[in-house]
């Protein structure tokens, strides 16, 4: 098997995905290898949460394939979409039930996770009592505490300030490099500067797919899927 | 108009007894023609004073007062993902709500609105609300909103998850609101999105007001200096320099690149 095969873990292949009667996605291929951090950029509406909401199964393609080598964390706009229990402690215990661990083992996981994304003092809180912010770091720790290879991430900064965006940021770095992938949707592009690659959808196709210098090369394709070039971007000499 | 006088409130905790605070003995004025930015970080009561002063909640103790009226029939609220608000079958329908209630002319209002959004009333008003992106939805919620047309308009991180675009259609509505001397209270953690529209900004800290000051004082007693994006340390730069904001972004990125010498 060439390395190249071996190392990739997500794989889609000319899928197309229509809703509400309308195409969203067309032939839409894209490569996530392991430990890569990916950025999908794109107008609103342009079928970024389509995409992964695909790519997690939530969401039917009409034509294509997906291949998946591993299990899916995955954080939604609107972190009300997936908090459920009634505490923070039982939306971290919850996707730990699957993996037939003993119940120390939980325990420890969600201190763990709970330590690492300052929700220690908050474990027995009501999801109902908390702020946006703090509803999207606990969906955040939620979608890591099963350690899926990878993590599709749909806005999931959007109602944090600017320390726990940092923060969120800098775990997400860690774990991405050492065993996990990340697809980041966003329409802040600060948040994703540091990413190995990106990827810009509009016209319901992938305009643009490459590293950074590649893009400050050929700033046009933002024009091309109806954006203004990042301020990273135009800023730089 | 509207005086707020030691307000607290606190939500239930876990157990018996158990209160949260979220805002302690909070106490200032808002003026008509007020345009505030609320900062704060997350979990420091923003979320919970603007439902205060939508009457949405009453303070625990102290008052909120405004001309002795109902806050709930002059102000309104855009809460967070407002989109989940959605309840009439298209977006015409969910837009006419607000102006029914509001008494204005409804068929020059409508145009009025959905224009505002940047949207073509023929092709979209049929529309299921449902059916449109997050950031369009986001829009159509807003717009109901200010079809209301309440003195007060109390807007809960309205540009999350929206892209440039749709954050510069947010700020062209709330520059007609301002253009008609309501007032204005919008909780973010992007204040530089709103700050050349602003009068004042006003920080929370553990359920207290850090501070309450307009534009100028906050960028002349470097309240914001911790942790800046980039963009926003160069326009309060460009502010300080020149008393006035940049009128567009070819501006500040033609002063950030004389800064950088390039």
């Amino acid at each position: 098997m060439s390395r190249e095969s071996c190392d990739i873990l997500l794989s889609l292949e000319a899928v197309t995905v229509h809703a509400d009667g309308r195409k969203i996605l067309e032939s839409f291929s894209l490569d996530v290898s392991k430990a890569e951090s990916v950025a999908l950029l794109g107008r609103n509406g342009s079928g970024k949460t389509t995409l992964l909401r695909t790519i997690a199964g939530l969401k039917r393609f009409s034509s294509g394939e997906i291949t998946l080598d591993g299990g899916i964390g995955m954080v939604f706009q609107n972190p009300e979409s997936a908090l459920f229990g009634a505490t923070v402690e039982e939306n971290l215990a919850f996707p730990l039930q699957s993996l037939q661990l003993d119940r120390n083992r939980i325990f420890e996981r969600i201190q763990q996770s709970a330590r690492k994304f300052g929700l220690t003092e908050i474990l027995d809180r009501d999801i109902l009592t908390l702020s946006g912010g703090q509803r999207q770091l606990v969906s955040i720790a939620a979608a890591l505490i099963s350690e899926p290879s990878i993590l599709l991430l749909d806005e999931p900064l959007s109602m944090m300030d600017r320390q726990d965006r940092e923060s969120i940021l800098q775990t997400v770095s860690e774990i991405v490099g050492s065993e996990t992938s990340v697809l980041f949707a966003t329409n802040r592009f600060s948040e994703v500067v540091g990413f190995d690659r990106f990827v810009i959808i509009g016209n319901r196709r992938k305009l643009f797919d490459g590293g950074i210098e590649e893009l400050k090369r050929t700033p046009s394709v933002f024009y091309e899927a109806g954006m203004s070039v990042p301020f990273e971007i135009v800023q730089s000499c | 108009m509207l005086k707020v006088r030691k307000a607290s409130f606190a939500y239930r905790g876990p157990g018996k007894d158990v209160r949260i605070p979220a805002l302690e003995k909070i106490s200032f004025d808002l003026k008509r023609g007020d345009f505030v930015i609320l900062t704060g970080r997350t979990g420091a009561g923003k979320t919970t004073l603007l439902q205060l002063l939508c009457g949405l909640i009453e303070p625990d103790e102290g008052t909120i007062d405004c001309e002795s009226r109902d806050l709930s029939s002059i102000s309104s609220m855009i809460f967070q993902y407002p989109e989940d608000c959605f309840f009439n079958a298209t977006v015409k329908e969910e837009i006419e709500f607000g102006i029914r209630r509001s008494g204005r002319n409804a068929s020059r209002r409508l145009e009025e609105i959905v224009e505002s959004i940047g949207f073509d009333l023929a092709e979209f008003g049929t529309r299921r609300p449902l059916s449109l992106s997050g950031g369009e939805q986001r829009l159509v919620a807003i717009a109901s909103i200010i079809a209301l047309d309440r003195e007060i308009i109390l807007l809960d991180e309205p540009t999350s998850g929206l892209d440039e675009k749709a954050v510069a259609t947010v700020r062209k509505i709330l520059n007609v609101e301002k253009s008609e001397n309501k007032t204005v209270v919008v909780a973010t953690h992007w204040p530089a999105e709103f700050m050349d529209l602003a009068t004042h900004v006003m920080n929370l800290k553990d359920g207290r007001i850090d501070f309450f000051v307009t534009v100028a004082d906050y960028v002349d007693l470097n309240l914001h200096r911790e942790r800046l994006e980039e963009k926003e340390r160069y326009l309060l730069n460009y502010y300080k320099l020149f008393r006035r904001f940049p009128q567009s972004e070819e501006e500040l990125i033609l002063f950030i690149r004389r800064d950088k010498r390039c």
